[in-house]
């Protein structure tokens, strides 16, 4: 997402130079923590979507020893403020402090956590490029995880409504209602992903699915947020539906995600 | 860039955990100028662990023989079994002498982004050791960190049906942390102070 779709959200420029590090430029965001690596003996590289920078690659020194600051907020799945030094490859964590933590509550609970799991990996795959900044993205990202904390709704189906809403986000949305080569209103019964979403019978595409009549009105439940036909839902709606997600994701992105298969559904 | 043997030496080192390209080139020159004994005692033990280190056929430790030492001892108690996800973790639990039952290593823990999920670790095997009734108690000592934590929640769901006590390392461990950074004081109290999150007994 460039900086012209969204005025405001995402170009406000945030360096400035760092009063008490002699000119080594630093800035402030608010990021949620995506993943860690260790580095080194005791180092952790940190990789965080921040609200106003995108996807940002960090260092966090000294965060695997014992008594470390940080170490427990720079957790994946926080929602943290940081300060950041810029470096010449990768930026430096100076200052963490933790806005809210959803990891520890979510690692309690297995589908939750594997749900939890798939969302940053998505997030991370959708904000390819480093430092452009995905305000949106940011805001679907801790809308999902406080989601799945809050457990008001099955996980599978927090996981789906983000998913779709992150690829529309993206630049890939499908339509799961309207025919999404003419226009013509649904529903409709085949679906396809190189065709857009939902194709009326006159525009429908050789090797369309024919998916059951509720699935992608669930589908366009979960985008438009309508959490009461959501949770009205059957299971054997939510699996078609899941498989589609599924396979829509596969069809935007080059490689599988590595979690998707290991989200444990009910 | 430095010509073939030692920059292969350089790289080959880059490649391990923990060591940087800075301290690659430090270790190799450092080599180049060392007693060659003492090298070739190094490049001999390197060949050796490869070669004759396996994994305990019972509970996936490093081992010598089929099975290692702890498996072995018969004055270590068969109804306490310690879960861990790696050798090393062993050897800091050992270290601080107060659990005195056998250990389960499970090679790692669930983390669905780097793709490991609990078909990858040694889960099943824990089950099947379960199965026969000797062990009473399941302490589940996986690192404290989110991956440990969430580990520990999906093997205590799968063993609370067999109606084991299943307990978790005390909270004092610090959070974010690996078991093996953990002093030996603060772990001795984690087990001593262990919580029972399943099971009756
Ligand atoms: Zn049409
Ligand atoms: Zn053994």
């Amino acid at each position: 997402m460039g900086c012209g779709e969204d005025p405001g959200a995402g170009c406000r420029p945030m360096r400035w130079p760092g009063a008490q590090n002699d000119g080594v430029p630093t800035y402030r965001d608010s990021a949620v923590v995506l993943r860690t690596h260790p580095l080194g003996e005791a180092d952790r590289i940190i990789t965080l979507l921040t609200r106003e920078h995108g996807r940002v690659r960090a260092v966090a020194r000294g965060v695997r020893r014992t008594g470390s600051k940080f170490g427990a907020r720079l957790e994946p799945m926080g929602l943290v403020d940081v300060q950041l030094h810029t470096g010449r490859s990768l930026d430096s964590i100076s200052q963490a402090e933790s806005l809210f933590s959803f990891g520890a509550d979510l690692a309690a609970d297995y589908p939750r956590w594997t749900a939890a799991q798939a969302i940053c990996e998505t997030a991370e795959r959708l904000t390819p490029e480093e430092r452009e900044p995905a305000v949106q993205q940011f805001q679907l990202l801790v809308g999902g995880l406080r989601a799945l904390a809050e457990r008001g709704h099955a996980p599978g189906l927090v996981l789906d409504a983000y998913l779709v809403r992150s690829l529309a986000v993206a630049g890939w949305a499908a339509s799961f209602a309207a025919c999404a080569r003419c226009g013509a209103p649904g529903p409709h019964r085949s679906f396809s992903l190189p065709g857009g979403g939902a194709l009326c019978p006159a525009c429908r595409l050789p090797g369309s699915a024919t998916p059951r009549p509720g699935t992608l009105e669930l589908l366009g439940a979960l985008l438009a947020g309508d959490w009461a036909l959501a949770d009205a839902s059957d299971d054997r709606v939510r699996r078609e539906a899941s498989g589609l997600v599924a396979a829509y994701l596969q069809w935007h992105l080059e490689r599988q995600l590595k979690s998707l298969p290991l989200v444990e559904r009910a | 860039m430095y010509e073939g043997i030692v920059q292969d030496v350089i790289d080959a080192l880059g490649r391990l955990p923990g060591i940087g390209p800075k301290g690659a080139q430090r270790i190799a020159f450092h080599l180049l100028k060392a007693d060659p004994e003492e090298v070739t005692a190094l490049a001999e033990a390197l060949v050796a662990l490869r070669e004759q280190v396996r994994f305990c056929a019972i509970c996936g430790n490093v081992a010598q023989e089929e099975t290692c030492g702890i498996c072995r001892d018969p004055r270590r108690d068969p109804a306490q079994l310690c879960v861990v996800e790696e050798s090393k973790d062993v050897v800091a639990i050992e270290r601080t002498r107060e659990f005195r039952g056998r250990y389960h290593v499970l090679g790692g823990a669930i983390s669905p982004m780097e793709g490991i999920g609990p078909d990858d670790l040694r889960i099943r095997e824990l089950m099947a050791r379960l199965a026969d009734g000797v062990v009473q108690e399941v302490i589940l000592a996986t690192d404290p960190n989110l991956e440990g934590e969430a580990t520990a929640a999906y093997l205590a769901r799968m063993i609370a049906p067999l109606g084991l006590t299943v307990s978790r390392l005390a909270s004092g461990l610090p959070v974010g942390g690996d078991l093996e950074f953990a002093d030996e004081v603060t772990l001795g109290r984690a087990f001593e102070g262990r919580r029972r999150i399943g099971g009756q007994g």
